[in-house]
């Protein structure tokens, strides 16, 4: 019976000792197009996350490959259920680094036909193209992912990698996303202390649902076209030039945002106040000078 | 002897399996799992023309991608839709506190819709998130989406023994679970008035000295809300009264605009990974901007 009784103290210390560590469910997947391919062909791979309904607002990772094996040759976003980046997908030395951020969180890709089962979301789509023969790795690190709980508890999952066999033959096949539509913009020329010692900055959010944007372009005034980044610091600093914004997406669509002039052109209400006192000021010395003149 | 010891066993692995369920996986229950989600093929047959001219009738119109959201908030207050974390419409749910409104012009695609409320006051509600795969010419409904209430405090501190006013609004007469987490977490429960605004006067007499926080629910018929942030307040020696702020008290409002949204989060991405950065980016006080304080405006994410 004493036996029995330890047994059972014994089983609820292991339960309660489960249930004060979180279990992180979460896992990345590896979906590849192609495991066998050839020299020069090209394939993508797509990062996914399962978070087993856990809501999760911020992810940060990496992917490192063997560029003797392998080229990146884009980092397409445009299926992701992040929508804002706060790093995108760059290539440094072999690993191929990210941050970003869904606001108000995602638990998993709701199906409205089928609601009731929530599939995985996809991170990112890496295209590569073959390089040299022989068996590769491509490996996600443990990803970051913090909790939607207001607190920005992390989670993590474990690495993940998947393997490629490349071909000695070679076989020169581009992969290309179908996209027809062209990227969204949001953008707004705004002012804050915290941001480039409150100077005017433009500030933006591009979209692609398929393929994702691969460049984004401002032209202020009468300046050239020139590749930028969010945030951007106008070079204009008087706000009195109309701003255009071009995003295009890696199919070649684009699409054009028009900012007008923080500041009309023109007199402000300022300078009316100084024409106005300027005119009352003549106006009292003129009739001074009437006043003055009947009076010899 | 065996017997006695084998039905031992049984009993324990028997209490074993039906506890380990309840502790290990009861801290994940979800709440307003009546929300419905569902979907038809849009027609894309236009009605007949109108008669009297003889001519036209029906013609081919390219198919309507629709998302219909429907629910309760609280009475003649702002609901906003958000796609992919920008405001794409809002509207004023009636005097029943019931919203519809639909988002249209969408082509294929993941996107992820959020739902909350606003109060009178400006108060605003919990996020719903729907993260949806949107076929092109299909019309999705989501219904039954019940907004948490709004919550506020009078005082920042309170004397041990004196009220605590803790209030804010839902759905007309509907029951307010109000939850004071100290130890022991204490429930307290109250109807909501005809406006659907609720008044709690807590007496502190009941807790400990130090910090505490406060959250609420509500519940009608089967529908039940899921909790609000919780706000904190703290029992002392003497009693403040909460002082009115000329910045937001969102989380994440950088630029004091009463929003969280893409220039806030621009700002911080601009000192994301940098040294010397402001106290005001610095979300969770740890001297740097990392994923965390992100974490933090993104949970707080207005549009």
């Amino acid at each position: 019976m004493k036996k029995f009784i330890l047994k059972i103290l014994f089983a609820v210390f292991f339960v309660l000792l489960m249930s004060t560590h979180h279990v992180d469910a979460s896992f990345s997947i590896l979906k590849v197009s192609e495991e066998n391919i050839s020299i020069g062909e090209q394939f993508y791979v797509d990062i996914m996350i399962n978070t087993e309904n856990e809501s999760i607002n911020g992810v940060e990772g990496s992917v490192t490959f063997d560029d003797k094996n392998l080229t990146l040759i884009r980092a397409e976003e445009g299926k992701s259920f992040i929508t804002f980046w706060i790093e995108k997908a760059v290539l440094n030395n072999n690993k191929i680094s990210f941050a970003g951020i869904v606001p108000t969180g995602f638990s998993g890709l709701i199906d409205p036909f089928n609601s009731s089962n929530k599939a995985p979301g996809t991170l990112i789509r890496l295209v590569f193209e073959g390089k040299s023969s022989g068996n590769t790795a491509i490996n996600i690190s443990p990803l970051s992912l913090t909790l939607n709980d207001g607190e920005g508890s992390i989670i993590y999952t474990a690495g993940n990698s998947t393997y490629i066999f490349i071909d000695k033959s070679e076989n020169r096949v581009v992969y290309e996303s179908k996209d027809d539509s062209a990227p969204t913009i949001d953008a707004y020329v705004t002012q804050d202390e915290n941001l480039f010692n409150n100077k005017y900055t433009l500030v933006f959010r591009v979209n692609d649902k398929e393929t994702g944007v691969d460049t984004v372009m401002v032209k202020e005034g009468n300046k050239d076209w020139k590749e930028i980044e969010s945030p951007y610091l106008l070079e204009d600093q008087s706000g009195r030039s109309i701003i255009n914004i071009r995003a295009i997406n890696f199919s070649g669509e684009s699409s054009t945002l028009t900012i007008e002039p923080t500041k009309k052109k023109g007199f402000s209400a300022y300078n009316y106040i100084i024409f106005l006192v300027v005119i009352i000021i003549l106006l009292v010395l003129k009739f001074k000078k009437y006043v003055f003149k009947k009076q010899k | 002897m065996f017997k006695n010891k084998l039905n031992k066993n049984i009993v324990f692995l028997i209490i074993f399996l039906l506890f380990t369920p309840i502790f290990v996986y009861g801290v994940d229950i979800v709440v307003n799992d009546n929300i419905s989600i569902s979907a038809i093929v849009s027609s894309n047959i236009a009605p007949p023309g109108g008669g009297g001219g003889g001519g036209g009738g029906g013609g081919v119109n390219p198919p309507q991608t629709v998302v219909n959201f429907s629910g309760m908030a609280y009475p003649l207050s702002r609901v906003f839709i958000l796609q992919d974390g920008v405001i794409v419409v809002n509207t004023i749910s009636d005097p029943g506190a019931n919203f519809s409104v639909s988002v249209t012009n969408l082509s294929t695609g993941n996107y992820t819709f959020s739902v909350y409320g606003e109060d009178a006051k400006g108060r605003k509600s919990q996020s719903f998130s729907f993260p949806l795969y949107i076929t092109s010419g299909t019309t999705v409904n989501i219904g039954n989406i019940y907004l948490s209430p709004t919550i506020d405090i009078d005082k920042s501190e309170v004397k041990k023994g004196d009220n605590l006013a803790i209030f804010g609004q839902s759905v007309p007469s509907s029951d307010i679970t109000i939850s004071v987490h100290s130890d022991p977490e204490y429930f307290f429960k109250i109807k909501s008035n005809t406006n659907g605004v609720y008044l709690y006067n807590l007496d502190t007499a009941i807790l400990e000295l130090g910090k505490h926080q406060t959250k609420s629910k509500s519940a009608i018929d089967t529908r039940v809300s899921s909790f609000t942030s919780p706000l904190s307040f703290l029992v002392g020696n003497e009693t403040k009264v909460k002082e009115e702020v000329l910045c937001s008290t969102l989380r994440g409002d950088l630029n004091c605009d009463n929003h969280v949204n893409l220039v806030d989060f621009s700002i911080m991405a601009f000192w994301y990974k940098k040294t010397n950065i402001p106290a005001k980016v610095d979300l969770n006080n740890d001297t740097k901007v990392t994923l965390v304080d992100f974490s933090i405006m993104a949970y707080n994410w207005t549009g």
